[in-house]
C-alpha cells in the first residue's frame, strides 16, 4: 500500500508571511458567505426536503407515543429495535469532529484552521440529535424527569445519560470558545446586515472582545484545556455504550470485552467519514474552495486509514474466537450473520464499509477529493447498518430455544431513522446560518504575523508550529 | 453481604397443573422435576401425532396483549405424548399451552395452569457462583465515578465563567 501525500511533506515549515488585507477580506465574506449568501433553488430544495422527513419522523414517535412500542415493532422476539442503532451511530458520529479538532490542536496542526469550525459544529450538531435519538426507544418519554430525581444506578441507562449529557455540554462549550473572536470580527464586518437576531446573539456571546493579548492567552488556555478534556470523555461516551450492551442479559455477542474499544474506533472511523462528507458538501454549496483545498481531504483521509484497519482488525478479533468454538448462543448469532439470514448485509459492512474504502485511499490513483467523499459516504451508511446488525440479531436471539425471532420494519421506525439522519445535515445547515463557518481569527493567526500582531500560536503538545495552512491566496499561491 | 448471584428457585405445590383440553382427548400436564424443583417438566398428549413435531409455549402479558411465547419444540411418540423441560423465569400463576408445531396439522391443542412460585435460594448459589471480585467495591467505585463527573461539570462551567466573565475585563488589558 502506498499511502504517500504528494505534496507538501508533514515536515514542511510553512512560509510565515502576513495574510494580504485583500486575502484578509476575502477571507472574512467566505466565512459569513452562509449567513449573507441568499439560498438557492437546490438549497431550498434540500432543506425542504430535509424538513419534510424530519416532521415525518416526529409525526411517526408522536404516534409511536400514543400507540405504544409494538407500532415500533418492539416484541418480545425483538426487544431492542433499530431506535438504539440510530442513537448509538449518531452519537459515534459526533466523535469524530471534536476529536479531531481537538488532537490536531493538540499537535499544533495548522492544517486544521480551516476545518475545525465544520468538525466542531457537526459534533454539536450529532451528540444532540444522538442524544434524541435514544428518546423513542424509551417507551415512557414523559417520564424522563426521573433519571434526576430517581436515578438507578445499577442502570446502564444512567450511565448512558451522564455520559453523554458531560459530553454534549463540552461539546458546545468547545465549539463556542474558539467562536468568541469570529463573532466580534462577523459582527464589526457586517454589522446590521447580519439582521438584529444575529448580531444580537453575537454580541452576547463574543461581549467584550477587543483580541488584546490578554485576551488571547486566556482563549487559548481555555482551549487548550477542552482539547484535553474533549478526547477521555468522547472515550468514556463511547466505552459506556460499549460496556451497555456488556451488561445487558448476557445476550451472545454483546458480552464481548471488545465491544468498548470497538465502539470508540467505530465512532472516530465513522466521525470522520462525516466530517469528510461535511466538508465537501460544505464546501460546494459555498464556494469555499479557496480554503478548504483538496489537500485537506487527503490528510483526513489518512487519518482514516488507521482507525478502518483497526476496526477490521478487532472485528476479525471479535469474530474468529467465538466463530470457531464460542458458547452455542454466540456461534449461533455468529453464523447468521456470516453465512445465514444476515450474511448479505453483514458482508455489505465488511466490503462497503472496510475493504473498499481503504482500497480507495490507499491506492494512490483514486486517492483524489471525489474518491475519498465518495468512500467516506459508504462508510456511513455501512456503519448505521453495522449497529443495526449489532443491535438486532442478539437481541431478537431465543436464549430459551436457540432460535432467532423475526424483526419487521415498519413506517413507524423507518420514519423516524429517517427523520434523526435528515435532522443532522438540516441543523448543520442552519448552524452555519447563524454563526461564521471558517475560524477566521484561527485562519488568520496560523497564516503568520501582521507587522501589529505578534505571533498567535496555539497551545500545543508539540509545541508551536507553523504549518502550511493551505489557504489559496487571492494571488493564486498555496500556503 | 449479599449472595453474589440470586438464583430463582421454582418450589411448587403438591401434584401437576390442572390440565385442560381444547381437542379431544388432548392434555398438558406441568410438573415440577423430582430431583431439581427449579424446572419443570411440560407432557403434552396429543391423540394421533406420533412423529410430529409439538411445540410448548408460555403465555406472556409483558408486552400488552397475552401472547405465546415458545418454550421449545419436541417430537410426540408413538402414543402422541411429547415432553420438554422448562425453567421458569417469573413466579405467579401460568398458563402453558401446546399444539401441534406443523401448520395444517389439525387444531389438536391443550393448556395448563400452573402456579410457579420464586423464592431466593439459601446455600445452593454459594459453591456455584462464587463472589464476583468487584462485587464489594460498588459504593466506593459509585462515588468515585459520580465525583470526576462532578468535577468535569464544574470545570466546564468555570471555563464558561471566565470566557464570559474575565474576558471581557480583560479587553482593557495593556499588550505584551
Amino acid at each position: 500500500m502506498d499511502l504517500s501525500v504528494d505534496a507538501p511533506p508533514l515536515e514542511q515549515p510553512a512560509e510565515t508571511e502576513a495574510l494580504s488585507e485583500r486575502a484578509r477580506q476575502q477571507l472574512r465574506e467566505a466565512a459569513v458567505r452562509p449567513i449573507l449568501q441568499k439560498p438557492g433553488p437546490i438549497s431550498r430544495l434540500v432543506a425542504l426536503v430535509l424538513g419534510a422527513v424530519v416532521v415525518l419522523g416526529l409525526v411517526a414517535f408522536a404516534y409511536q407515543v400514543v400507540e405504544g412500542m409494538s407500532v415500533d415493532a418492539y416484541s418480545d422476539a425483538a426487544f431492542w429495535d433499530v431506535n438504539i442503532a440510530n442513537f448509538i451511530t449518531v452519537v459515534g458520529v459526533a466523535y469524530g469532529g471534536a476529536v479531531i479538532s481537538a488532537v490536531l490542536r493538540l499537535t499544533g496542526a495548522s492544517w486544521r484552521a480551516p476545518l475545525v469550525r465544520i468538525a466542531e459544529g457537526t459534533s454539536v450538531i450529532c451528540v444532540l440529535v444522538g442524544g434524541a435519538a435514544i428518546i423513542p426507544s424509551l417507551g415512557r418519554p414523559e417520564r424522563m424527569w426521573q433519571f434526576f430525581t430517581r436515578p438507578n444506578f445499577s442502570s446502564p441507562l444512567i450511565w448512558d445519560a451522564l455520559a453523554i449529557g458531560t459530553y454534549a455540554f463540552a461539546s458546545i462549550v468547545f465549539f463556542v470558545l474558539p467562536l468568541i473572536p469570529d463573532l466580534a470580527v462577523a459582527e464589526r464586518t457586517l454589522g446590521e446586515r447580519a439582521g438584529r437576531l444575529r448580531l444580537a446573539l453575537w454580541r452576547l456571546l463574543s461581549r467584550g472582545w477587543r483580541d488584546t493579548p490578554a485576551q488571547r492567552r486566556l482563549l487559548r488556555r481555555m482551549t487548550g484545556f477542552l482539547a484535553v478534556l474533549i478526547i477521555p470523555l468522547a472515550v468514556s461516551v463511547h466505552s459506556v455504550l460499549g460496556w451497555a450492551f456488556a451488561i445487558t442479559s448476557f445476550r451472545p455477542w454483546w458480552s464481548e470485552e471488545l465491544w468498548a474499544p470497538l465502539f470508540v474506533i467505530a465512532a472516530l472511523y465513522s466521525g470522520i467519514a462525516l466530517v469528510i462528507v461535511s466538508l465537501a458538501a460544505l464546501r460546494r454549496a459555498y464556494g469555499l474552495h479557496d480554503y478548504i483545498t483538496d489537500r485537506h481531504f487527503t490528510r483526513l483521509s489518512l487519518v482514516l486509514v488507521p482507525f478502518g484497519a483497526a476496526y477490521l482488525y478487532m472485528s476479525v478479533a471479535d469474530f474468529l474466537p467465538g466463530a470457531y468454538h464460542g458458547q452455542p448462543s454466540t456461534a449461533a448469532v455468529f453464523r447468521t450473520l456470516l453465512v445465514g439470514t444476515y450474511a448479505p448485509w453483514f458482508w455489505t459492512v465488511v466490503v462497503g464499509g472496510m475493504v473498499v474504502p481503504l482500497l480507495i485511499i490507499a491506492l494512490p490513483r483514486t486517492r483524489r477529493v471525489g474518491w475519498i467523499v465518495f468512500a467516506s459516504a459508504l462508510v456511513l451508511p455501512t456503519f448505521w447498518l453495522n449497529r443495526v446488525l449489532m443491535v438486532i440479531v442478539p437481541s431478537t436471539y431465543d436464549m430459551m430455544n436457540g432460535t432467532f425471532g423475526a424483526y419487521a420494519w415498519t413506517w413507524v421506525n423507518a420514519s423516524i431513522t429517517a427523520g434523526a439522519m435528515a435532522a443532522v445535515p438540516l441543523l448543520l445547515m442552519l448552524l452555519f446560518r447563524v454563526v461564521p463557518i471558517l475560524s477566521v481569527t484561527e485562519i488568520e493567526q496560523l497564516a503568520g504575523p501582521t507587522a501589529a500582531e505578534e505571533p498567535a500560536l496555539e497551545p500545543s503538545l508539540a509545541g508551536p508550529s507553523q504549518r502550511p495552512i493551505w489557504v489559496r491566496l487571492p494571488q493564486g499561491e498555496l500556503r | 453481604m449479599r449472595r453474589a448471584l440470586l438464583l430463582i428457585l421454582v418450589t411448587a405445590a403438591l401434584g401437576g397443573g390442572s390440565p385442560a383440553a381444547a381437542g379431544s382427548g388432548s392434555s398438558l400436564t406441568v410438573a415440577p422435576k423430582p430431583r431439581d424443583p427449579t424446572r419443570l417438566t411440560l407432557v403434552a398428549h396429543l391423540p394421533g401425532s406420533a412423529g410430529e413435531p409439538v411445540a410448548f409455549f408460555v403465555v406472556s402479558k409483558e408486552f400488552g396483549s397475552a401472547r405465546k411465547v415458545p418454550i421449545g419444540v419436541a417430537t410426540a411418540g408413538a402414543d402422541g405424548t411429547a415432553h420438554i423441560a422448562y425453567t421458569p423465569t417469573w413466579s405467579g400463576a401460568q398458563q402453558f399451552v401446546v399444539k401441534l408445531a406443523r401448520p395444517g396439522t389439525g387444531a389438536r391443542s391443550a393448556t395448563a395452569e400452573y402456579r410457579v412460585t420464586a423464592s431466593t435460594p439459601g446455600p445452593l448459589s454459594a459453591g456455584a457462583n462464587p463472589p464476583r471480585p468487584l462485587a464489594s467495591v460498588g459504593h466506593v467505585f459509585l462515588t468515585v465515578i459520580l465525583t470526576i463527573v462532578a468535577l468535569i461539570w464544574l470545570s466546564l462551567f468555570i471555563t464558561l465563567a471566565l470566557a464570559f466573565g474575565r474576558l471581557p475585563r480583560l479587553a482593557g488589558a495593556h499588550r505584551h
